[in-house]
């Protein structure tokens, strides 16, 4: 099994520190979901990864070797941004074909036919300009550039913005399908978490610029909690966890607990459910919180 | 040889010759314009081929300038987004000027040898070279300004109207190319090789920038 391995990464962009000492180890053949709030760096950080971008400090290697101008790293990759419908110069003028050729150019293992079945699939003109696409088409070239490309390492950046839940089904069917029969790597990052959550083997959260978690989702998912019941008892029931999100009306009190392994013996007075990855990150990033 | 190195080239040597066709075009545009306009007119040839060859030469010594000047926002971001490295990618921009500049060399000899232009030979050296170092230069000015592009366009649009201007009064007087053909050899050698350091040299500001180059 490969890795791809990022060390002590740092990202400044003026005085703005927008990753703080990022450690994060991608093992291949797994599909990880990359969440975060709008800002936190998940771009800036995939494109480290993938040496489009210099981090200020720190190191990524793919195997043990340097990723940065390492010709060996960068054909096992393929990190397929957001398109830009404007440049500096206005419009962005590209071709979708110009677009899909020079990827054909690019990616050594690209797969034309699959590219031309997709092109269907999502139902773009390829004589457009960039520029005159859609939202969810502009998703769609993405897509298409990731999944045709058949790079060992596939990175997605919110490549369902903007699709519609008929095309957002079949990405995600088509993710399944692929990583079924290629066993490829996948790096997804999205917002729309409740959706997609069952498609990620392992999940990374971003907060504040750090890795908040890096971990299997079953195993996430088995250690976090939704707590309900009377105040007084949720509290003492919760006191020796990590509680986010706390939420109280009258007497009653709900909480999301995420304790560092499974928990079966909670007090029997309050209710006890399961939380969703949606749910559990939401109550992550909420003002309130209390350590442990 | 299928390498990272390879394509890279290859994408911009395909770019080179697309700019190439594209230049001839904008000459054979003017000429036809040329015509089309001198129809009735006694010297309408005379003047539609000043008109082309004008076009042609001007094209020459701008047009790779306004692709470096948008290039490092546009195809370089692609590519390197695309996993190109950004040593093939300066090696590349330079392939492409290069190759442009020879090409316009041999089509301003055959240019000048069909319609029996002997100046053009001289200026089959000074125009390409011209426009090789105006490229590298608006290269170094759109990486430089890469973040506030916009003002690399005025910058690049006050030195091609500056340089329009200058070229096509100098071609209306005839003193730019009188200057050329009356040239002696060493001049002209000493001519060219400062033109290749300058070019090294720009080339050179540009390596350390272009190592930093991020995807837009």
């Amino acid at each position: 099994m490969s890795k791809l391995v990022g060390k002590s990464i740092v990202k400044n962009y003026g005085k703005d520190k927008v990753l703080k000492n990022i450690d994060i180890e991608i093992e291949t053949g797994k599909i990880y979901g990359l969440i975060g709030r709008n800002g936190v760096g998940k771009t800036t950080l995939l494109s480290i990864l993938t040496a489009q971008n210099p981090a200020t400090s720190g190191e990524v290697t793919l195997d043990g070797e340097p990723v940065w101008e390492n010709e060996k790293c960068l054909d096992r990759m393929c990190y397929s941004r957001e398109l830009s419908p404007v440049t500096i110069f206005g419009t962005n003028n590209i071709k979708v074909k110009e677009y899909l050729r020079t990827a054909k150019a690019f990616y050594k293992n690209w797969d034309q036919e699959y590219a031309e079945e997709l092109i269907k699939l999502f139902n773009i003109n390829k004589k457009k300009a960039v520029g005159k696409l859609s939202k969810g088409q502009l998703s769609a070239i993405t897509i298409i550039i990731a999944l045709a490309s058949k790079a060992e390492i596939t990175i997605l950046d919110e490549p369902v913005a903007g699709l519609d839940v008929v095309a957002r089904e079949q990405f995600y069917k088509l993710i399944i399908e692929e990583y079924a029969e290629t066993g490829r790597t996948f790096i997804i990052s999205t917002h729309i978490i409740e959706e997609a959550a069952s498609l990620f083997e392992k999940v990374i959260i971003l907060e504040d610029g750090q890795v908040a978690i890096e971990e299997n989702t079953e195993d996430l998912l088995a250690r976090a909690y939704r707590i309900s019941g009377q105040d007084t008892i949720v509290d003492e029931a919760t006191k020796d966890y990590k509680v986010f999100h706390p939420e109280v009306l009258g007497h009653n009190k709900v909480v999301t607990v995420l304790a560092d392994e499974p928990v079966s013996n909670f007090d029997c007075r309050v209710q006890v459910e399961p939380v969703s990855l949606q749910n559990l990150f939401f109550a992550m990033c909420s003002e309130e919180r209390k350590e442990a | 040889m299928d390498t990272l190195k390879a394509r890279t080239i290859k994408f911009y040597l395909i770019k080179s010759f697309q700019l190439v066709v594209i230049t001839i075009g904008l000459g054979l545009l003017l000429f036809v314009e040329g015509l089309f306009f001198g129809i009735g007119e006694a010297d309408q040839m005379i003047e539609s081929i000043n008109l082309g060859s004008t076009g042609l030469l001007i094209g020459i010594m701008l047009m790779p300038a306004m692709y470096a000047i948008y290039g490092p926002n546009l195809y370089d971001s692609l590519v390197l987004s695309m996993g190109a490295r950004r040593i093939d990618i300066f090696w590349g921009n330079i392939l492409k000027e290069v190759t442009f500049s020879v090409c316009s060399a041999i089509i301003i000899c055959i240019f000048g040898a069909v319609i029996d232009l002997p100046n053009f030979t001289t200026l089959s050296l000074i125009v390409p070279s011209f426009g090789l170092i105006m490229s590298a230069l608006c290269r170094l000015v759109a990486i430089k300004f890469k973040n506030v592009g916009k003002l690399a366009i005025v910058v690049v649009a006050l030195i091609s109207g500056f340089v329009g201007a200058t070229v096509g009064y100098t071609f209306e007087q005839n003193t730019l190319v009188d200057v050329f053909s009356n040239m002696n050899v060493g001049l002209f050698v000493v001519l060219g090789i400062i033109g290749v350091v300058a070019y090294a040299i720009v080339e050179r500001l540009i390596f350390g920038s272009i190592m930093k180059l991020s995807v837009n």
